[in-house]
């Protein structure tokens, strides 16, 4: 096998390379920690800022497992997988590829961190990008993982284990095909121009998934940052106030899904517990939340673009509301 | 970034991620669970930069760099890895108190699985169908020994017990509960709730529970300190509390309040 080195690999800067802005942003905030009011200082100990740390450190942490599972597969995938094999490989027709990634994503146990430089990588080897994103969205929400800790959240409702597996596989498939339709090639630019380096196998699994690990954890910090803000400052009434009202219930429940951020491996233990919400309501909390929360479009922004990002999450926002109320309709 | 730091700021969160663990600090964060997965991913980090960081500062390294084979800067964004590893640092860590507590409400624990589960809780907390403990007596005054003969519960089992067991088997047994306390609403000076959270995977999925507690004596312990609470629970409540969703909340007739320290654990966690 031989080892790719993309020549024009720089996937942030220009050719002019800029000068780092690093030094200057460092001085600037050494400076504005000795100029702190003293006052100040003890806005660090407050209780708002403390929780915001919690709820930060604790999804940075949680994820941490699951992206190096996911960081070190891609890596392998680098280094094994030779250039044009997937694509070779995989059925041409996309009518087949996307449904057959989606059910490939049961084999990945992790949740949604690792699945991201998985399939960022399986794009980069040459899986036609409709098939790869099938898989983005099936592997952290149909996994047996996943399964197994939702029939635990809803114990002697095996129904909710079937609602969720269909609706998170039909959420795959039918953004998948629509992606094969609208997504242009454009919109990977960022996937396709990852970097494979290294002199041997060994030094391109390692690199690899060094560098993966970094990238797609720089992007997974946004979306923590992110997530722990919402969850310190979104009063409960919003939670508590607007369930129960029809379709607007779900729409909620399908934001909040989005905000909260929570693992697919817990979320259907928050799912059970929100009770004063419908099933359906609930299934719809279960398939949004792994396939687009704030801190997957960080990590997709990292790994795909930011033109791939804006369309996606959108596209599988509504399919997954969409998959979520007619599963529950039919199943629950 | 350049490939040398990227490799060395690897090393670093991998150290971060042995370092919460085996301090046991990461239970302020994740359920006990991760243990293996942290200190397994945490050993791969180091390997995986050190890795990066020797190719990285070789020979060969440098000569490709200079003639301008692969020299791909990593994203900035890896910098803010930087973030988790100061705020995990620089601060105590401090698990989720009422501050959280007051951004939901309390609900009953789901139901148990199976009846005999919940009968085999109920069991293990019924005194012992022995003879009564002698009396201590001290120049003549009994001392009520009142932590000796209670049992140590934890908040999930006394709530699940008090929801479901419709024989109210537990109703004046003295049970033991340690959690964290919070002013109750009702502004009677002798109450407050008795708080802990269970945790799925991580504190962001934290989900609250809380017991009344009534006719503390002495002084009401002080907002999110950790206390021992040894009291009885009573079925028949005139004045009960409530949930901001209407559930009534537990309450326990505290004969003991004891100061504690934070628990190794600070969540309960769903026994899987």
């Amino acid at each position: 096998m031989s080892t790719r080195l993309n020549a024009e690999a720089s996937f942030d800067f220009g050719p002019a390379k800029k000068r780092s802005p690093v030094p200057e942003l460092v001085a600037l905030a050494l400076l504005a920690l000795v100029l702190l009011p003293s006052g100040l200082r003890g806005l660090l100990e407050s209780p708002g800022i403390r929780n915001w740390v919690t709820v930060f450190v604790a999804i940075v942490v949680q994820a941490i497992p699951f992206l190096v599972l996911g960081t070190l597969l891609s890596g392998a995938i680098a280094a094994l997988v030779p250039p044009g094999w997937l694509a070779q490989h995989l059925p041409k027709n996309t009518a087949m590829a996307v449904p057959v990634a989606g059910i490939a994503g049961v084999g990945l146990p992790g949740c949604e961190c690792g699945s991201v430089p998985v399939a960022g990588r399986l794009m980069a080897s040459g899986a036609p990008p409709a098939a790869a994103t099938a898989f983005l969205l099936s592997a952290p929400a149909i996994n047996p993982v996943v399964l197994v800790a939702t029939a635990v959240a809803f114990q002697g409702q095996p129904r909710y284990v079937l609602a969720r597996f269909s609706a998170s596989l039909a959420t795959a498939v039918v953004v998948g095909l629509i992606w094969s339709k609208v997504g242009k090639a454009a919109y990977h630019e960022r996937a396709l121009k990852r970097v494979v380096q290294g002199d041997s196998r060994w030094g391109t699994f390692a690199s690899t998934s060094q560098h993966d690990f970094l990238h797609a954890g720089g992007f997974l910090v946004l979306g923590a940052m992110t997530a722990a803000t919402l969850h310190t400052m979104v009063p409960k009434s919003v939670l508590d106030g607007l369930a129960g009202a029809g379709f607007i219930s779900i729409l909620i429940i399908a934001l909040l899904a989005f905000v909260l951020a929570i693992c697919s491996e817990a979320d259907a233990f928050v799912a059970a517990s929100l009770t004063q919400f419908s099933p359906t309501a609930r299934l719809v909390f279960m398939v949004v939340g792994p396939a687009v929360d704030v801190k997957l479009v960080a990590l997709q922004t990292g790994t795909f673009g930011r033109s791939f990002a804006l369309r996606f999450a959108p596209i599988t926002f509504v399919v997954a509301i969409a998959a979520g109320v007619i599963a529950g309709s039919l199943l629950l | 970034m350049s490939n040398r730091f990227a490799g060395l700021l690897t090393v670093v969160l991998g150290v971060l991620a042995l370092k919460l663990t085996l301090s046991g600090e990461y239970l302020n964060y994740v359920r006990a669970g991760m243990y293996p997965w942290l200190v397994l991913s945490g050993l791969i980090l180091v390997a995986l930069g050190l890795v990066g960081w020797r190719s990285a500062r070789s020979p060969e390294a440098h000569h490709h760099h200079e003639a301008g084979g692969h020299s791909h800067g990593l994203s900035r964004a890896a910098w803010l890895l930087v973030v988790p590893l100061l705020a995990a640092s620089l601060l105590r860590p401090a698990p989720l108190g009422s501050f959280a507590a007051n951004r939901q409400s309390s609900r009953p624990p789901r139901p148990p699985a199976k009846t005999a589960v919940l009968a085999q809780k109920v069991v293990k907390v019924k005194p012992v169908e022995a003879a009564p403990a002698p009396a201590v007596e001290v120049a003549g005054v009994p001392i009520p020994a009142a932590s000796s003969n209670s049992s140590e519960m934890s908040l999930t089992d006394f709530l699940e017990i008090t929801y479901y067991d419709e024989t109210k088997a537990l109703a004046g047994v003295p049970v033991t509960i340690v959690g964290f306390a919070m002013p109750a609403q009702t502004g009677k000076p002798d109450e407050f709730l008795l708080s802990r959270f269970m945790i799925s995977c991580c504190a962001a999925d934290a989900q609250l529970l809380q017991a009344g507690v009534t006719r503390a004596t002495g002084s009401v312990p002080k907002q999110d300190s950790w206390v021992s609470v040894t009291g009885t629970w009573e079925p028949d409540d005139s004045s009960p509390l409530m949930t901001d969703d209407g559930f009534p909340i537990p309450k326990l007739v505290a004969r003991q309040v004891v100061p504690v320290a934070q628990p190794e654990n600070p969540y309960l966690t769903l026994a899987q």
